[in-house]
């Protein structure tokens, strides 16, 4: 028991330092720690328990994890999986803040970093749209819904709380997909 | 300043209405943070996005755990992470015990088409949201064009993206805030901002015009 517990942080500590731009991007890290390299679960049930994890509320990536973790090890084993894929980040910015305070007296220093950064930030945002809408958007109607879905987005700014624009996707597609 | 409670409540409440996890989350935050409780500047919320994307991991739980620390210390960074990732928690550990058949329903699974479909746009708005703020100058896009193509095409590494981006591109805005400051103050001032020059938007939109 207390070996999967290991290998269960172990695996998720591992997805979370490589795992960048979001869920999608964390996904094909857990498929192979998960089916290919544990082998705790089929590919079949992997792909169930991603799709389930997109359609709950909440971070894809501790989603993923919870569920995982319960599965192989119940509530323990959920909560183990998921502080080991979310504290790899969490210590990573503590440490990143204690280094912007020292940096705070040389400001000089400050700015063209957090500058410099934005072209990066700004290249790993397209490409996370991009794997995702690959998935979602497949066929004519979808990309209907999105294209609406975005068009309220914008026109509706600080007006309509964005889950509502995802509800009414969602009661579209009950009717149209 | 929020209390902690209120921030707990916030943040709870977003990792409640977030779907799809990721960039998904930018329009809520953005909406409930900037727009209708006015906690953070459109430049804190860039800032924070920057860097919760720099760093790998959840961007959504990242990002939570800046804006805490930045509206409450270390105290705040934790009520924003509990808030963020307790109710995920809670609905996946009773999906994954009571309900995980149910979810292979042909209407459940109509319902999560359409709305992953939304989510795309609500990724791509906050893509926006995030795009708005932080391109000041045509520079920014110019230089995200290679390492676009580099991590999409190419198959970079994105640590190595974001490397990239802070080499090359961190020296050009270090010499560009030098020169500027030379300009402005005389040819023997250093490149620090005057004292009434303080704020990161007044120093920030210096640099980038």
């Amino acid at each position: 028991m207390i070996l999967t517990y290991l290998q269960l942080a172990l695996s998720f500590v591992r997805v979370s330092l490589s795992a960048y731009g979001g869920g999608i991007a964390a996904i094909s890290l857990i498929r192979h720690e998960v089916v290919v390299i544990r082998g705790w679960l089929s590919i079949e049930e992997f792909i169930r328990v991603v799709t389930l994890a997109e359609m709950t509320p909440g971070p894809l990536i501790v989603n993923t994890a919870t569920f995982i973790g319960f599965r192989l090890a119940g509530v323990p084993g959920s909560l183990v999986a998921t502080a080991a894929v979310l504290s790899p980040a969490l210590l990573l910015l503590t440490v990143l803040l204690l280094v912007a305070r020292r940096l705070k007296s040389q400001r000089k220093l400050q700015v063209p970093i957090q500058d410099a950064v934005k072209p990066a930030v700004l290249a790993l945002m397209l490409m996370a749209i991009i794997s995702f809408g690959r998935h979602a958007v497949t066929d004519l109607s979808t990309a209907v819904i999105a294209a609406l879905a975005l068009l309220v987005l914008l026109l509706s700014r600080r007006k309509v709380h964005p889950v509502l624009v995802v509800i009414a996707g969602g009661i579209a597609g009950l009717f149209l997909l | 300043m929020p209390s902690l409670w209120g921030m707990f409540a916030v943040f709870f409440r977003t990792g409640l209405l977030t779907f799809g996890g990721g960039y998904s989350i930018l329009p809520v935050l953005h909406y409930e943070l900037v727009d209708k409780r006015h906690w953070l500047s459109e430049l804190a919320f860039t800032d924070i996005i920057s860097r919760a994307t720099a760093i790998p991991g959840a961007i959504s739980v990242s990002a939570a755990f800046l804006c805490g620390r930045l509206l409450r210390g270390k105290k705040g960074s934790a009520a924003a992470v509990l808030g963020m990732t307790i109710p995920s928690i809670t609905t996946m550990i009773i999906i994954a015990a009571f309900l995980f058949d149910y979810a292979q329903h042909p209407p459940v699974q109509r319902f999560m088409k359409g709305a992953a479909a939304a989510v795309t746009a609500q990724i791509t708005y906050g893509v926006w949201l995030y795009a708005r703020s932080a391109v000041r100058s045509i520079w920014v896009i110019l230089a995200a064009v290679p390492l676009f193509a580099g991590v999409a095409f190419l198959g970079v590494h994105p640590l190595l993206v974001v490397a990239a981006s802070l080499l090359v591109g961190g020296p050009l805005v270090y010499r560009k805030a030098q020169l500027k400051a030379a300009h402005s103050f005389g040819a023997h001032s250093p490149a620090v901002p005057s004292p009434g020059d303080q704020s990161p938007e007044s120093e920030y939109s210096k640099l980038m015009e």
